[in-house]
């Protein structure tokens, strides 16, 4: 399976499950959501830095999960209510039924779901480093869904493009011109990164860093006070000079743009 | 809280991150010798991932990342699950100060207070 079939995959069964419960719900779907679930924490890198998230649910019970490797090794519940904890693992298809619904519950009501973060030697009560909650793993989710979901670069780079002295969009090693003088786009051009799958950058670490979904701003080298934006965003990459002064700005901008 | 052993320079992060209730992690980095010097955390953090902040920073620092740029001061790498700034001293060129903040919470002045807690570290005045 695909990584988009996945999400889609994800996005649906959570829809009917927030809706129905998980009653009767076919063993493949569970799976289905237990390899999505690994793939969105395999997005994460608040995840990839610590080694266990704690979803703090309602009524006091806690998912805690093992994303040692940016993978979903497990997970246990802590059930608030039978004061029990239950250790479920990814191919335990016997658990798999309860772990559905904890993952209902997690997800059904994301406003009253915290999650936290902290390494493995941790255990559940030890402090955990204040994270994202749920929601942020949703809105990822969402932002790197379909295309008819995903607003495309091109709007961000239209939005922004007061606080641009130039910008593109690249393909690649190709350049398409969105705004901007001749001048500015050569000396852009001269800036980006290199090409990957060249003999000096076999690999891309422009991508690397930038993930799916993220935009990088180098600052000025004293010389040049003009900061590039590197962004990557639907599958699309795009590139520009920042207006001195802006570089802030456009970053809440492309906060806002990502929400 | 998490830190290293205590010293005058995790004094200066753990300030960073009391200054910064959003930040998560900041690390004092060598990135000419790939070295971490210094860090305060909310966790306590596996020595890998510390470095693997000191290993982009010395990618987008150094310039790897800007084709035949030379090297630039600061950076912020920012995606949905949080932002990463990277801000070089003045004082020592190889010496970084790389910090972690959660989805949302990017101030103004987090650049230049990260130059200013690289320039205390390395004796200057005060903020």
């Amino acid at each position: 399976m695909t990584p988009a079939m996945h999400r889609n995959a994800l996005r649906g069964i959570l829809a009917r499950t927030a809706a129905s419960g998980v009653s009767g719900r076919p063993e493949a779907e569970i799976a289905t959501v237990v390899d999505g679930l690994a793939f969105l924490l395999a997005q994460i890198e608040a995840t990839v830095l610590a080694r266990r998230l704690y979803f703090d649910l309602p009524g006091g019970s806690r998912l805690e999960c093992d994303v040692s490797g940016a993978r979903l090794q497990g997970c246990s519940l802590h059930d608030g209510a039978r004061e029990e904890t239950v250790a479920l693992a990814e191919s335990d298809a016997a658990a798999s039924g309860e772990l559905a619904s904890l993952l209902r519950r997690a997800f059904a009501m994301p406003g009253h779901v915290r999650m936290r973060t902290g390494p493995a030697e941790t255990d559940g009560d030890a402090p955990g480093m204040a994270g994202p909650e749920l929601r942020a793993l949703l809105k990822l989710e969402a932002a790197t869904g379909d295309g008819e979901e995903t607003p495309d670069l091109v709007s961000f780079l239209n939005e922004v493009e007061p606080h641009l002295i130039c910008a593109c969009l690249l393909d690649g090693d190709e350049m398409q011109v969105v705004s901007g003088e001749d001048g500015d786009l050569i000396t852009l051009s001269d800036a980006l990164p290199p090409v990957a799958g060249t003999p000096d950058c076999p690999e891309d670490p422009f991508a690397r860093l930038l993930g799916p979904e993220g935009v990088l701003l180098l600052g000025g080298d004293g010389a040049d006070s003009a900061a590039i934006l590197l962004v990557v965003h639907g599958g699309m990459t795009g590139a520009a000079f920042v207006r001195p002064g802006a570089e802030h700005e456009v970053m809440r901008l492309w906060a806002e743009f990502t929400k | 809280m998490a830190s290293q052993v205590p010293s005058p320079d995790a004094s200066e992060l753990a300030r960073f991150r009391a200054r910064f209730p959003g930040c998560e992690v900041v690390v004092l980095g060598d990135i000419s010798a790939g070295t971490v010097l210094a860090w305060d955390s909310a966790v306590r953090l596996p020595q890998e991932e510390l470095d693997r902040l000191c290993d982009d920073a010395a990618d987008i620092l150094s310039g790897l990342l800007s084709g035949k740029r030379q090297a630039v001061d600061d950076a912020i790498l920012m995606k949905a699950t949080g932002s990463r700034v990277f801000v070089r001293s003045h004082d020592h060129a190889a010496e970084v100060l790389c910090s972690l903040f959660a989805p949302g919470v990017l101030p103004d002045d987090v650049i230049a207070v990260s130059r200013d807690v690289l320039s205390q570290l390395n004796g200057g005045p005060s903020a």
